[in-house]
């Protein structure tokens, strides 16, 4: 049997990318993202893998899908654009913070330190893509009857979720209480760099089903996304404000 | 302490038991007891920051009349305004120290001070101006009249750029096209004179300095304001038009948010009419006397909060991309705000801690508030 399908599926490609990129030097590695519109189903499984992974509570998304509407009737159709955060290489959000707990690390991605954040929220005006949101403390089981002790009840299902913290930034981070960060950071995604550091891509690349987001590092010349770059349709968004986003779409 | 100051006094004290309900509450759980969201993270908070920041800006008048152009009759005012910068900056810092999602960790404004961002110059200049009116204030009862001048002329710079740097914290947000405008910094110093102006005229009236010119005092004053409130509405409507015409989707609809939205009322009846024009036509008619100036500084500052309101919510009533704000359905995402009822209660507490201050201030350092201090006008 041969070592590649005959079909290679994407993803198998961005792993062998990412595994590339990993043994590079660190600091000459860029992360870029590229998501293909014309592939995109609309179907928010990106969105809820990325609830998923990051442990988002209620009213936090990193990486929603816009659902455009075009044209008039008869002659019309929809568009998708899920939109991540764009990891700027000239990010307005992390020059406006005070005490420079959002910086951009060595590949490129805009990450927040959630133990020196003060929750001023200057970066969520500042962010002109929306990327970023505040974490004000909501609870998914906020309005669940409790019955401790019961499986069904509050405390039961806030321990099997809510209280678990995810892994962001490869970080232990304490069981989510009502005091603790991120409660009352700004949060935004990230990459998925928890993912990353241990060999597996981010969490909206795997989960397409339409196999319609592409991760990898742009200074790799082999690379698939350097690849998808060459392509006529390339765009970014707001490209006018100077922001430079690591995220391209293919229109 | 008459009839009337007790009355005050109750109402003040009435308004910080209620209005602690609303603090607890903030201390406790941080922004969750407010009606924020991440489409508007900006609300009730900022304005009551802005406004009693503006307030504060009464004793920056006062310098500029005395120290910039030689008005030497209004150095008896100076006194009364240390105290009015100190009362009104504890209640703008206390104001959005509460509005902060993690207040604990103010200090790393010291530890980790990042000098890109308009917000740590905020700090740096609120902090202080807080500083040079504290100490102006021991000078001051101290009888040290060299140690006052000194620190009336470090006050002028240090003002002039707090007030100018809070306008500038909005300017630079590219992503607000109604806020990123050059005018904009220029307009924060017009509108902390202003209400800082006005502030001095209702309390000139109740605390009378001493001197024998006290009618020409309130009149040079009234003078004073009216020039502050007619260029203050002139590059407001600079603003408003230019922003109409310029084209630009976000900002039409963030203009038309306020001068035909909802909230027209408040833009055209509040804040043109009873802060706007009856204050211009009290100040601007013939024989205007310290109760006209101190009627017209009323009313500019009972209406400015809504002013400030119509400056800070409406401009983040879009989403940053179309469609964004039906991406994703959370009542934490929405764009529409309306604050709820901690952050009215916070917003009381500190308007009530204002009242205590002004109240309170001549018992605490009778030297600060002249011979007349047992005549109230007001």
């Amino acid at each position: 049997m041969g070592r590649t399908l005959p079909i290679e599926d994407p993803l198998i490609r961005m792993q062998r990318d990412l595994k590339k990129a990993k043994a590079a030097d660190p600091a000459k590695v860029r992360w870029i993202m590229v998501i293909d519109q014309a592939k995109c189903a609309g179907c928010q499984a990106c969105t809820v893998a990325c609830v998923a992974e990051n442990k988002l509570p209620p009213g936090v998304v990193y990486r929603p899908v816009i659902d455009e509407e075009l044209g008039t009737y008869p002659s019309v159709r929809r568009r998708f654009l899920p939109r991540p955060c764009m990891q700027c290489d000239n990010p307005p959000c992390v020059g406006v913070c005070p005490v420079h707990a959002t910086t951009k690390n060595e590949q490129g991605v805009t990450v927040i330190d959630y133990n020196r954040c003060i929750g001023c929220r200057y970066c969520l005006s500042a962010c002109p893509y929306g990327a970023r949101t505040s974490d004000f403390g909501e609870w998914y089981t906020a309005k669940t009857a409790d019955a401790p002790g019961v499986l069904v009840g509050k405390t039961g299902a806030a321990q099997g979720y809510e209280e678990n913290p995810a892994a962001e930034y490869g970080k232990e981070w304490a069981a989510r209480s009502r005091r603790d960060s991120p409660i009352g950071n700004a949060r935004k995604c990230h990459f998925c760099l928890h993912r990353l550091a241990v060999g597996m891509l981010p969490a909206c690349v795997t989960t397409c089903i339409g196999r319609a987001t592409f991760f990898g590092d742009r200074n790799d010349p082999d690379a698939l996304v350097r690849e998808l770059l060459g392509s006529p349709r390339i765009h970014r968004l707001k490209e006018e404000m100077g922001t430079k986003p690591a995220v391209y779409y293919l229109g | 302490m008459d009839a009337k100051r007790k009355m005050l006094m109750i109402l003040a004290l009435a308004g910080l038991a209620v209005g602690a309900f609303g603090v607890v509450e903030a201390l406790m759980h941080g922004t969750n007891a407010t009606a924020l969201t991440s489409s508007v993270p900006w609300g009730l908070g900022v304005v009551v920051y802005l406004y009693f920041l503006g307030l504060s800006a009464g004793a920056f008048l006062v310098s500029i009349l005395v120290y910039v152009f030689g008005l030497k009759r209004y150095e008896p005012l100076g006194k009364i305004a240390a105290w009015a910068v100190v009362v009104t900056e504890v209640c703008a810092g206390g104001a959005i120290a509460l509005d902060l999602g993690r207040w604990g960790r103010m200090y790393r404004f010291v530890l980790s001070p990042s000098l890109d961002s308009p917000m740590l110059w905020m700090f740096v200049f609120f902090t202080l101006l807080l500083v040079i009116y504290l100490l102006k204030i021991k000078a001051i009862t101290q009888g040290c009249d060299e140690c006052v001048r000194k620190l009336s002329i470090v006050a002028l710079p240090v003002g002039l750029l707090f007030y100018g740097t809070n306008g500038y914290f909005f300017s630079v947000l590219a992503s607000r096209p109604i806020w990123n405008n050059p005018l904009v910094p220029f307009q924060f110093v017009l509108a902390a004179l202003l209400t800082g102006g006005a502030l001095l005229a209702v309390l000139a009236l109740a605390f009378p300095p001493e001197g024998d010119d006290y009618d020409g005092l309130m009149r040079g004053l009234g003078k004073s304001i009216l020039f502050l409130l007619v260029v203050f509405l002139l590059v407001e409507a600079v603003t408003i038009t230019s922003g109409l015409k310029s084209g630009k989707a976000d900002v039409v609809v963030a203009i038309n948010a306020v001068v035909c939205g909802p909230r027209w009322w408040s833009f055209w009846i509040i804040h043109l009419v009873l802060g706007g024009l009856l204050p211009f036509l009290l100040l601007v008619k013939n024989g205007s006397g310290p109760r006209d100036v101190c009627q017209a500084g009323l009313l500019i500052l009972a209406t400015f909060p809504f002013a400030r309101y119509d400056f800070v919510i409406p401009a983040q009533g879009l989403p940053m991309l179309p469609g964004l704000d039906t991406a994703f359905i959370h009542p934490r995402l929405s764009l529409s705000y309306s604050p709820d009822m901690g952050e009215w209660l916070v917003t009381v507490f500190f308007l009530a801690l204002a009242l205590f201050g002004f109240l309170i201030g001549p018992k605490l350092i009778p030297a600060l508030f002249g011979s007349k201090e047992g005549d109230a006008h007001a």
